[in-house]
């Protein structure tokens, strides 16, 4: 059974996978613009914290160099997120509960999760943020003379993977608001994802233990960048800090669990109608 | 109430209530974020000036007041208009119905947006920032002519950018993409141009968009002086209110509206 489940996940994924290349081959000028702008907002984004560190030599504990692997970290995760879940609001499911879209996929003959877990694939449009993320962790790795080994390259993938379960836990939490309020909750999901990316790219070494304590479990934007990066340089004291992005994930993605279940059953009773006969959003 | 002007003013009443159907959880949690990143910038800037290094004139009290002002002034600072998301969900079309001008209707929309997030955001931050012994109150009173000024450019380009939108074909997402990008790096609105090395902020400061954001926070925190910085505010909105109308008009003839 499960075995069947993995090979249609993979069935579906290559499915998305053409069809996303397919957007080059047929919208060529779009799609390249589309790659272009994610790159450049990216760079953009992380340029003003890189370009902050050269002036100040560094931020907190944290030398320019190991700021630029932060960044980088921010960026890769940044890029598989929407590698794995920007294609069709996959990932920032209140725009699909509030605009009433998830009656499309309810009538499909194929699982909720099935379907949300695979149709946000975006390996060509979506790859331009994953790449140069990649791109500025190697960089960062070579100035840094860092020992790469496999068990370093494990841990880095597993941060990565919690920091995407985070970002989905979080959207999911934030978006099933949209079940009970369609209009007001639908860019929720967007508000969260923006919060959580946002901090993202500073450092949080210095700032008064509370603050960081809620920068770690609330909000956890500390998650995203810096404490793995921190981890992988060796710049912890050990303790519950390694084992915190998976904490952290595991939490998140059962509250979203918890409640995005509650808010479907709600939406199976109320629905939501957003669209005009002449389809135009409301 | 001047009666040609009542339009407007309802249209300004009507989206600001409009705020509000959003919901209290929404307006209440999209600002407690917004607070927290106020506080952890603050707090990042007193651990970098904590490092001791040239900070090209600009102390730490100018840069909290900068920040606060930045944060709490943001939506004055970084016009957006609904201009994008009405062509991208169609509904511009209807605008078109009213007997208003499509300008003057997106000028009032937005105005009317503003007032919600004043009022519940950004009057509470500047008090609490006072109460943190941060300087809340313009260093100059050139201030009070830099931000209409600034206001005035953040709408010229909030329109070029919808003028890039009907060239995309109402790929919204795409401009938004771009635009922030470019905003998060040009405006000096998050990191201010004086503390960026190699002299670059020096060249930074002299695009558009630095005259939205960061010429008028650097008014406010008496980093800079009025003659450095109005001049430039004045040239651009001279040179980018023409091109938008003119790039609207011609652009408007291929709009196209699908629905969102």
């Amino acid at each position: 059974m499960a075995v069947e489940h993995i090979k249609r996940a993979f069935r579906l994924l290559a499915l998305y996978a053409r069809m996303d290349a397919a957007w080059l081959l047929r919208d060529t000028r779009n799609c390249i613009l589309a790659v272009v702008s994610d790159l450049v907002s990216n760079l953009a984004s992380i340029s003003s914290v890189f370009l902050l560190s050269q002036r100040f030599a560094g931020v907190g504990a944290l030398s320019s160099d190991e700021i630029l692997l932060m960044l980088g970290y921010s960026s890769t995760l940044s890029g598989l997120f929407q590698l794995f879940f920007g294609g069709g609001n996959a990932g920032y499911i209140s725009r699909r509960v509030g605009r009433g879209q998830l009656d499309h996929m309810l009538i499909q003959p194929l699982p909720l999760s099935a379907q949300l877990l695979t149709e946000g694939f975006l390996p060509v449009s979506g790859s331009g943020v994953f790449v140069s993320g990649i791109a500025v962790v190697a960089i960062a790795a070579v100035r840094l003379n860092l020992a790469l080994t496999f068990g370093w390259v494990l841990l880095l993938l597993c941060y990565l993977v919690c920091g995407v379960a985070i970002v989905l836990g979080y959207s999911f939490l934030a978006g099933s608001t949209a079940f009970y309020r369609p209009k007001g909750g639908e860019e929720l999901s967007s508000v969260a994802i923006d919060a959580l990316f946002a901090l993202s790219i500073y450092p949080l070494s210095g700032l008064p233990a509370l603050l960081r304590g809620a920068l770690l479990t609330v909000l956890p934007t500390g998650i995203m960048a810096w404490l793995p990066t921190c981890i992988l340089l060796n710049k912890t004291e050990g303790g519950i800090l390694p084992l915190l992005p998976a904490l952290v994930a595991v939490t998140l993605c059962g509250l979203a669990y918890i409640f995005f279940s509650k808010g479907l059953k709600h939406y199976a009773k109320t629905g939501s109608s957003r669209y005009r006969s002449v389809g135009h959003r409301s | 109430m001047n009666h040609s002007l009542k339009p407007y003013f309802a249209t300004a009443r009507m989206s600001a209530l409009e705020q509000s159907y959003w919901g209290l959880g929404y307006v209440i949690g999209g600002y407690a974020i917004r607070a927290l990143r106020l506080l952890a910038l603050l707090m990042l800037w007193k651990v970098l000036f904590s490092q001791g290094a040239d900070t090209g004139g600009m102390t730490l009290p100018m840069l909290l007041s900068y920040t606060a002002a930045s944060v709490a002034l943001s939506e004055l600072l970084d016009v957006r208009t609904p201009a994008s998301t009405w062509m991208y969900e169609g509904s511009i079309l209807s605008q078109y119905m009213r007997p208003m001008g499509i300008f003057s209707q997106l000028v009032a929309h937005t105005a009317g947006n503003w007032m919600m997030p004043l009022v519940l955001f950004s009057l509470p931050v500047l008090v609490l920032c006072a109460l943190m012994n941060i300087s809340v109150l313009p260093q100059s009173p050139w201030f009070f002519v830099s931000l209409p000024l600034s206001i005035s450019l953040g709408f010229a380009i909030d329109f070029l950018f919808a003028c890039l939108v009907i060239r995309v074909q109402n790929a919204a997402w795409l401009v938004e993409t771009i635009r922030r990008g470019v905003t998060a790096l040009l405006s000096g609105a998050v990191i201010p141009f004086a503390l960026l090395p190699w002299g670059i902020g020096d060249v930074l400061a002299l695009s558009p968009f630095a005259s939205v954001a960061g010429a008028s926070l650097s008014l406010f925190s008496g980093l800079e002086s009025a003659k450095d910085v109005l001049p430039l505010q004045i040239f651009w909105n001279a040179v980018l209110w023409p091109l938008a109308v003119l790039l609207y008009e011609k652009g408007r003839e291929r709009m196209v509206s699908h629905g969102g």
